[in-house]
């Protein structure tokens, strides 16, 4: 974007705020039946508000809960119970219901983060559901009447500010443009942050994520002690509006579901999506139900509310800010060009040649990781109800040394991989790096004493570009994002993936993701770095490249543990080869007498029969 | 970057939407009286809702056919519809709507008391009358002005209920324990805490009080419980579903109460006789209306023809009472001379009808007037017994038709 | 209290008959194929009008509407699987993919609504021999029409489980329930067994609702009180075990039926959402999952 086009931009969306700011007054001014309108704005509002703080956890991280009407719930009944029973205003209650949501959602984190996808859906539903039935019954809690069912009401007092109620729908309007626009502002800076990138890679592959050094629960769980937080933020100023709360109602599954389906229907995972949802959304339910609810046709307009969801799903599955943001984004340049005549021609992009490594000093792993130390395997055993991924297998590789693991499919390669890193705790058996036991540490633990690694299916963050997805590893140690951006850069450069930073990795070449995830992998400062295929699915024509960079990272001083099928190769740049077979260790040697063993070679030619 | 154009683009909507709402309300007359009614169109309750509406179309129908509002130079009542799919916040804002945006002169709603209650505290604000239907006795207790209610609240439903069994006992045997089992919504709960008070007073030993949450797909367990105690009477406050469950169960396991009492809900409707049958057979329900009131009332018989030839279905309770605040407005009306708020509101304030015949009395009581709370004083419930298919009035004694004997005990299908 | 207790499991086991059968459709869509189906609640919806109507047009028994409500159901289930559901999946490269999640959630809200448009919400009862008809045993109280629902449960985890491991389409539906990918590779048409998943899911569902007609009541928001149930029972189960979906109904019945004995039902219900919770962390495979993790 221009400098020019920014301004005006910028501009332009100045004015849109100032303008919706206005609405209330206008609509006062301006109209008669004001009330109702300024109601439908506060509706748009409100659940604008609740769905971007959903999105800080549903879209940003990719877990969906439907169940944060909980959340929802618990600020209402905190701020109106401290109301009612020890006067304290709703402002100081609003602030101890997102502490008490807060506190729930770190409860409630425990069992649901281990949980994926429709499974944690499932759990925060269930989560809600024992929430509401238990509010139902309970008509006290600790001698604090919650009257159960029956609900609380807030007896209205007039226009009062410390009470939080007015008279006049607008201030209600102010307050909730005043929450939204916080809850936004609050969205736009985790979306800005570290944790926005940790979030959006554990929203794209999380286990990817946490091989980087990164303690994935507490990412999450700080993104949903936010959302929590502002979702009960959204509860108080619900209670407040309706005067009248039920476990039945501001607890429902209902009210859970519209969050998702706003957030989801503008845009998962962008700052202003949820924005976009409410804001076409709400309309939507107030118009038809005003047309169609009364009349004699029951449930018509909850059909029409029904079949839009389906179309978005169906036909716009990012949601609708793409396209929104495209044609806003053409607006400004069509402005742009009128005030300033048309842009220059683009510079043409210049398609790198497909291997150029930059020649440099290289990036001085050795002395940003510190001295490389042994690991040593000691016999490890892992069983899968009755299968055997591996089987008393022992591994060294000494400090600088490069060591091949070879055999053949389902021989535990991967197996022992997934055990060194953390991603499977051995049954017996004992795994050392520098001395030190590390096995049934959790992934992100491991990483940050040294042990990168890159996964054999490549699982690149698809969704953030090249260098953001070196970024989400390098930030652990990094102060600052810029930091982080420049030794992304590095470490790009070093893989030769320079033409590529910006380049959303979805767009990548299978070669260039592999170079990508070893970018990344050395982001993280490894001492040990296991890799995992990165020579399979790789064209003749790249090959070479590839050797070459594993020798640039071998000359770099770390020690390396390389999984691969390709023999020629592996024996090109190993000092020594293990080889597996049916989860045990077979052949320890050097390359050249490995692969000439006869046995070794009728495993690989003959099958498993020559074992026997 | 995103952010404004976003905001940029919801403010281009409410500005279109706003557009609509201007040309919308300078279509707004002065010959015609506007009354918003608040229902539930959709949902599960979507069934009363549309008796609701029937009921009060057909007396709009009636008033307007009979030259509308004669001390308003026969001024045409509007009826204008509003949707609360049963829950709070959709009651406020349509609520909100049919104030600001249709300009009702007069509110009647809103079924359900958890719709009613913050509903009609948007009446209060915007000084709207506000007649109510919905049983639940804070809704007159909060000090609002504009809130009345003609018929009876739970407290004086429970009592006749309460009153209405113990009177046909007192010549049968008596009876000893009881059991109630209630929905746990604010109805549920509310109208159950009256019974057992009332009860316990006429020396009934409550065994059990459950509430059960009216949607659970199966309700055995509480039944059989219920069984074991081998109460003289059972007392369930539900809602449709629920009703034909228990009722059914009840039958399934030869679970035979001497007397099977309601607190009225589910039990009285139409498909709740149909579907338990036999089982529903000398089932005492607490009303606060009910067609067999027309035995001894000529014009209400009429009214209620009429909306059977219509609409195939009679008048329900609660529709009645939607009738009777429909028809308490009128009356207003005519006294008011206008239409601004506050004066209909003092015009119902200073209501005094005694004539039985009055529109207004649809439900009987022997005077209406409002008290200070809004609360008609004298507003009454009687019992209603399922005989063959069909439910007949048992008690109180004025009331009830003359060639009822009551079904006692209650049989099951037996 | 013994004798109470022992009703009370009585009866929740054979409402868990039902559970259990409603489960078994979803087991079949959810937990075999991963196709999360928030519309199959609704779908016994649309299964218990057609039995329902069936029987006050032509006087057709409940219990012999799955002739008809079941290739209905089939072709309404394949129907929405190939214009709603498979275009997702095409797009989609996750194994649950949360966008079929919302549009059967749309499905629901739009076929919920059109019931309630066309039927009214009336609650819609038959009377026929079973509807209150029971047997006593000794001190026990069996329902005829519950009975009969938890042979009809029983049969239909025998077919499924036979279909299932037995024919071709049947384990073609649980490869591809695995991986669709792989599936794919290897030559199966992955969308047609698909469809072919879905349809019978729902056609399920028609056993279901013959199964409870007669002694339930029918209407436009029936379905929605048994899908959270239904999901609970299939992870309790296993995902993708038929045994498992319908010991799951039976368990979950009678930890109705005896919870609600000791104390009250709103804490029976309580009781499984924390079981449910326990079981996704403690024991995600289900009782009898297929899956390892």
């Amino acid at each position: 974007m221009r400098p020019e086009e920014r301004r005006i931009a910028l501009a332009l969306g100045l004015v849109a705020a100032v303008l919706v700011a206005l609405v209330p007054a206008a609509a006062q001014a301006l109209l008669d039946d004001h009330a109702y309108w300024i109601q439908v704005h506060v509706w748009i509002l409100f659940f604008a508000m609740c769905a971007t703080a959903w999105n800080i956890i549903g879209g940003f991280a990719g877990q969906y809960s439907f169940g944060h009407a909980a959340f929802l719930g618990l600020g209402a009944y905190t701020s109106t119970l401290l109301y009612l029973n020890l006067g304290v205003s709703p402002w100081i209650g609003m602030l101890a219901g997102g502490t008490v949501a807060a506190l729930a959602g770190a409860v409630i984190s425990y069992p649901c983060f281990r949980l994926r996808g429709a499974f944690f859906a499932l759990a925060t539903i269930a989560f809600a559901e024992m929430l509401r039935v238990g509010g139902e019954l309970t008509d006290s809690v600790f001698g604090i009447q919650i009257n159960g069912a029956r609900g609380l009401v807030i007896p209205p007092v007039g226009n009062s500010a410390w009470a939080f109620q007015f008279t006049d729908k607008a201030s209600y309007a102010y307050i909730a443009y005043a929450l939204l626009l916080l809850t936004l502002a609050i969205a736009y800076a985790v979306k800005r942050s570290r944790l926005g990138y940790y979030l959006a890679a554990i929203g794209d592959d999380e286990d990817a994520v946490k091989s980087l050094g990164v303690d994935t629960a507490r990412v999450k769980l700080a993104a949903l002690l936010i959302s929590a937080f502002l979702t009960a933020v959204a509860g108080t100023f619900y209670a407040q509006m309706v005067l009248f709360i039920t476990p039945t109602r501001t607890v429902s599954l209902d009210l859970s579901v519209q969050m998702v389906i706003m957030a989801v229907l503008g845009g998962l995972g962008t700052v202003f999506g949820p924005l976009l949802g409410a804001v076409i959304l709400v309309p939507v339910a107030e118009l038809t139900r005003a047309a169609l609810g009364g009349s004699t046709i029951q449930g018509a307009h909850l059909i029409v509310y029904g079949v839009i969801l389906m179309l978005v799903v169906r036909f716009t599955p990012g949601g609708i800010e793409g396209q929104v943001r495209r044609a806003c984004r053409r607006l400004v340049a069509w402005i742009a060009d009128l005030l300033h005549g048309p842009a220059a021609a683009r510079a043409a992009v210049v398609n790198a040649p497909v291997i150029q490594l930059p020649e440099g000093s290289g990036l001085g792993l050795r002395a940003a990781a510190g001295e490389a130390v042994p690991l040593s395997v000691e016999n490890v055993t892992m069983r899968f109800g009755g299968a055997v991924g591996a089987k008393d297998v022992t591994i060294e590789v000494g400090p600088g040394e490069v060591v091949g693991l070879i055999g053949p499919n389902g021989s535990g390669k991967t197996t022992v991989f997934n055990l060194i890193t953390g991603f499977l705790t051995p049954q017996t058996g004992r795994i050392l790096f520098g001395g030190r036991p590390i096995a049934g540490l959790p992934p992100h633990r491991i990483n940050r004493l040294g042990i990168a690694r890159t996964f054999q299916i490549v699982r690149p963050f698809t969704s953030l570009t090249a260098a953001e997805n070196v970024m989400v590893a390098a930030l652990p140690r990094c102060a600052t994002l810029a930091a982080a951006r420049a030794e992304a850069e590095r470490c790009l450069a070093f893989v030769g993936l320079s033409h590529r930073l910006d380049t959303v990795a979805d767009g990548l070449s299978t070669g260039e993701r592999k170079r990508l995830e070893l970018a990344r992998a050395l982001a993280t400062r490894p001492r040990l770095l296991l890799m995992d295929e990165v020579m399979g699915g790789l064209d003749q024509r790249s090959l070479p490249g590839m050797i070459e960079l594993v020798r640039r990272i071998r000359r770099e001083g770390i020690s390396l543990l390389v999984i691969e099928h390709n023999l020629r190769v592996i024996t090109m740049v190993t000092d020594r080869l293990v080889m597996l077979h049916l989860g045990e260790k077979i052949r320890d040697g050097s390359p050249l007498a490995v692969v000439s063993d006869p046995q070794v070679v009728d495993i690989y030619v003959g099958g498993t029969a020559a074992l026997r | 970057m995103k952010n404004r154009r976003s905001v940029l683009l919801s403010a281009a909507a409410l500005a279109g939407t706003a557009a609509v709402a201007g040309r919308r309300t300078a279509r707004a007359q002065q010959e015609e009286v506007r009354v918003g009614v608040l229902s539930p169109m959709t949902g599960p309750a979507a069934r009363f809702g549309a008796i609701q509406q029937s009921t009060l179309t057909l007396a709009a129908e009636d008033v307007n056919g009979a030259g509308g509002i004669r001390s308003l130079g026969g001024a045409r009542i509007r009826l204008i519809f509003g949707d609360t799919r049963g829950e709070a916040d959709m009651g406020v804002t349509e609520t909100e709507r049919l104030i600001t945006r249709e300009r009702v002169h007069a509110l009647i709603g809103a079924f359900q008391s958890g719709v009613g209650l913050p509903s009609s505290a948007v009446a209060e604000r915007y000084e709207i009358p506000w007649l109510n239907f919905g049983t639940v006795d804070r809704i007159t207790q909060r000090g609002f002005r504009y809130v009345f209610r003609p018929h009876a609240n739970d407290t004086l439903k429970a009592r006749a209920l309460v009153e209405g069994v113990m009177a046909l006992a007192r010549q049968r045997g008596g009876l000893r324990s009881g059991v109630i089992l209630s929905e746990n919504t604010e109805w549920g709960k509310s109208v159950a805490d009256k019974q057992k008070i009332f009860l316990e007073q006429a020396g009934v030993e409550i065994k059990l009080v459950e509430h059960y949450p009216y949607a659970a797909p199966d309700l055995t367990s509480m039944v059989v419980k219920a069984r074991a105690l081998r109460p003289d009477l059972v007392v369930a406050n539900s809602y449709l579903g629920d009703a034909l469950l228990i009722t059914r169960l009840m039958g399934e396991y030869r679970f035979r109460p001497t007397v099977y009492a309601a607190g009225g809900g589910g039990h009285l409707q139409p498909d709740f006789v149909r579907g338990a049958g036999a089982l529903a057979e000398g089932v005492i329900c607490a009303t606060i209306w009910d067609p067999a009131v027309g035995r001894n009332i000529p014009w209400i018989k009429e009214v209620n023809d009429r909306h059977v030839a219509r609409n195939g279905v009679p008048i329900t309770e609660d529709a009645a009472c939607y009738y009777q605040c429909f028809q308490v407005l009128v009356d207003a009306l005519e006294r008011a001379r206008q239409v601004d708020p506050k004066k209909i509101r003092d015009a119902i304030a200073a209501t005094d009808i005694t004539d039985p015949n009055h529109r207004a009395m649809f439900v009987p009581c022997t005077r209406l007037t409002f008290d200070e709370t809004g609360q008609n004083p004298t507003a009454t419930a009687m019992a209603v017994q399922v005989q063959q298919g069909r439910l007949r009035l048992v008690y109180p004694p004025g009331v009830a038709e003359p060639d009822v004997t009551p079904i006692w005990p209650y049989r099951g299908a037996a | 209290m013994t004798e109470l207790v022992i009703q009370g499991a009585l009866s929740g086991l054979l409402i868990g008959g039902i559970y259990g059968l409603i489960a078994l459709g979803l087991n079949l869509v959810f937990g075999t194929m991963r196709v999360v189906n928030f519309a199959q609640g609704t779908l016994l919806m649309v299964g218990m009008f057609m039995a329902y109507w069936l029987f006050v047009l032509t006087g057709l028994h409940p219990y012999l509407s799955p002739l008809v409500t079941v290739p209905a159901l089939f072709a309404l289930g394949y129907a929405l699987q190939y214009f709603l559901v498979t275009p997702l999946l095409a797009r989609e490269r996750a194994r649950e993919p949360m966008s079929v999640l919302l549009m059967t959630l749309g499905l629901a809200l739009v076929l919920e609504n059109l019931a309630l448009m066309l039927f009214r919400g009336d609650y819609k009862t038959v009377q026929v021999r079973e509807t209150s008809a029971v047997w006593i045993l000794g001190d026990y109280i069996v329902s005829v029409g519950r009975f009969w629902s938890f042979v009809a449960m029983l049969g239909t985890v025998t077919a499924l489980w036979l279909f299932l491991s037995r024919t071709d389409l049947g384990r073609a539906i649980r490869a591809v329930g695995q991986d669709r990918q792989v599936a794919r590779l290897l030559g199966m048409n992955d969308r047609v067994i698909y469809n072919y998943a879905f349809g019978i899911s729902t056609a399920v569902m028609g056993i279901a609702a013959a199964a409870l007609v007669p002694f339930y009541y029918t209407h436009p928001a029936v379905g929605t009180s048994f899908l959270l149930k239904a999901f609970v029972i299939v992870v309790l189960g296993g995902l993708g075990s038929m045994p498992g979906a319908a010991l799951g109904g039976l368990a979950v019945g009678l930890i109705e039926g005896v919870i609600g004995i000791w104390t009250e039902a709103a804490v029976a219900q309580i009781l499984l959402f924390a079981v449910f919770i326990a079981m996704l962390f403690f024991r995600p495979a289900g009782l009898l999952g297929l899956e390892r993790k």
